[in-house]
């Protein structure tokens, strides 16, 4: 995940750590959904909003994450991501 | 109202350089497409902008974010800010409008995402779908990019949506609402799907565009965009800008008919209108720079409105269409036909109809053929007829 928002904001990936914020990245919320989507597709499962809201930094979404693989072991893909 | 910058991205090059050059020495830029397998398809020629690289203009997050259209957009709007020598932050800010037209939006990244659903059977589609494919994304991004403050929208009306867009910026600015535009249209329709649902309406060439000629046998499509400045004329002096031509009128109008059979009267009202709001006589016209898709249908029609607008003096109008040339680009096409028109008027030197075998009695107008002329005219006419009938012309004066 660290790489993944180090490729999309072409930065170094030991610039980045478990505190530091997506504000600190600069990332917006447009950004957010993409990095969403990438570990996603990635570790093939879905991630709810509700898992990630308001999570501020890399280390929160990390444990989301986490969260939810440990929930949808072997994960599918059959689950679409919520609504439009 | 006067046009004082003019970008261009279109097959026959990436700016408005390559653009006029092609036009003026009658060179058609419809090849057969490489973009996609085109196997399937009944036709294979298509005017692809092949020599645009969006990495050659845009950064790596505005080319991942833009659709192949809005990028034509954004580049052609750079290019006509440019050319009308003003930095984005002269234009205006929330007195400079920007409208453009766009047929079909972001066809492609609709067409990857929904190939990753349908056929791929991937579970979610891309984030940036939504942005990519809006059809105002054009707009939008040269509203971001150039600071555009002002009014800032998107027509979708087919074939004439660029000359809806354009009709709008003169009449908001004659109106007093914005003091400059900068208007116009892209587009990219060479997604397979998109190529497919053309491919059932059984109007594109398996030749080639051959517009108004006795051997025609349909449409060529065409890609990229075409951005112009428009500005008050006493403004445009005042700070001394070189004008190429008055945007002197606008006439809309619907036939009312039929969803894709082309009508003359409709047709013909717009072109009656566009001279009667720029206040001409059609005796004053000396060049139509003419929807002339290439079709059987829309030659002939268009013939016979030109002359029932026009009566004798229709035998002493040059008429040409550069979609012989740069194909087809819908939502575009208007846009791409104005900066033609314009750079027409300016230089004197008429674009001819390309890809002319021979006569039809049908279309039997002074249609330029194969070779550009040296004429220089008083007012000009360009033609934009759209599937559903919703027509729009624009008059031009020297």
């Amino acid at each position: 995940m660290i790489g993944a928002i180090a490729r999309s904001k072409r930065i170094d990936a030991a610039e980045i750590r478990p505190e530091t914020t997506f504000e600190e990245l600069g990332m917006d919320s447009l950004d957010a959904i993409e990095l969403l989507f990438e570990i996603e597709e990635e570790f093939d499962l879905t991630v709810e909003d509700e898992a990630v809201q308001g999570k501020e930094t890399v280390g929160q979404v990390i444990e989301a994450v986490l969260e939810a693989l440990a929930d949808e072991p072997g994960a599918g893909g059959d689950a679409p991501a919520g609504g439009e | 109202m006067v046009v004082t910058g003019i970008g261009v991205v279109s097959a026959l090059g990436p700016d408005r350089e390559s653009f006029w050059s092609a036009l003026a020495a009658g060179r058609p830029g419809l090849e057969p497409i490489t973009g996609l397998d085109t196997s399937r398809l009944s036709f294979n020629r298509g005017g692809e902008a092949r020599e645009f690289r969006p990495q050659d203009h845009l950064d790596d997050a505005l080319t991942h974010l833009a659709d192949r259209f809005a990028q034509f957009t954004i580049v052609a709007a750079r290019e006509a800010v440019a050319d009308a020598g003003l930095e984005p932050g002269e234009l205006g800010g929330a007195r400079c409008g920007v409208m453009t037209g766009s047929c079909v939006g972001g066809q492609t990244s609709e067409d990857e995402a929904f190939v990753r659903l349908y056929r791929q059977d991937r579970p979610r589609v891309h984030p940036l779908s939504v942005p990519r494919i809006m059809a105002n994304a054009g707009a939008s991004l040269v509203s971001m990019d150039l600071g555009i403050q002002g009014p800032g929208f998107t027509v979708s009306t087919a074939c004439s949506s660029a000359n809806h867009a354009l009709g709008q910026a003169l009449w908001m600015i004659r109106g007093g609402a914005i003091d400059r535009a900068v208007a116009g249209g892209g587009e990219a329709p060479f997604s397979f799907g998109n190529l497919m649902a053309w491919n059932a309406m059984r109007v594109v060439s398996r030749d080639t565009c051959r517009p108004f000629s006795a051997d025609r046998s349909g449409m060529i499509l065409g890609e990229g965009a075409a951005m112009l400045v428009l500005e008050e004329a006493a403004a445009a002096r005042a700070r001394g800008a070189r004008i190429y031509a008055e945007l002197a009128g606008c006439g809309m109008s619907s036939d009312a008919h039929h969803i894709t059979q082309p009508s003359e009267q409709g047709p013909g009202r717009a072109m009656a209108a566009a001279l009667a709001d720029a206040g001409l006589a059609p005796e004053q016209v000396g060049y139509v720079n003419a929807h002339g898709t290439g079709t059987r249908a829309n030659d002939a029609t268009e013939t016979a409105a030109i002359r029932g607008v026009f009566g004798a003096h229709a035998d002493r109008l040059a008429v040409s269409s550069t979609k012989s040339m740069h194909g087809h680009a819908l939502g575009a096409a208007g846009a791409l036909e104005a900066a033609a028109t314009v750079l027409a008027m300016s230089t004197g030197l008429l674009p001819p109809t390309a890809n002319f075998t021979a006569a039809d009695p049908e279309c039997d107008l002074d249609v330029v053929p194969n070779e550009a002329r040296a004429a220089s005219v008083e007012a000009a006419l360009s033609n934009s007829f759209a599937f559903g009938g919703l027509n729009a012309v624009l008059a031009f004066r020297t």
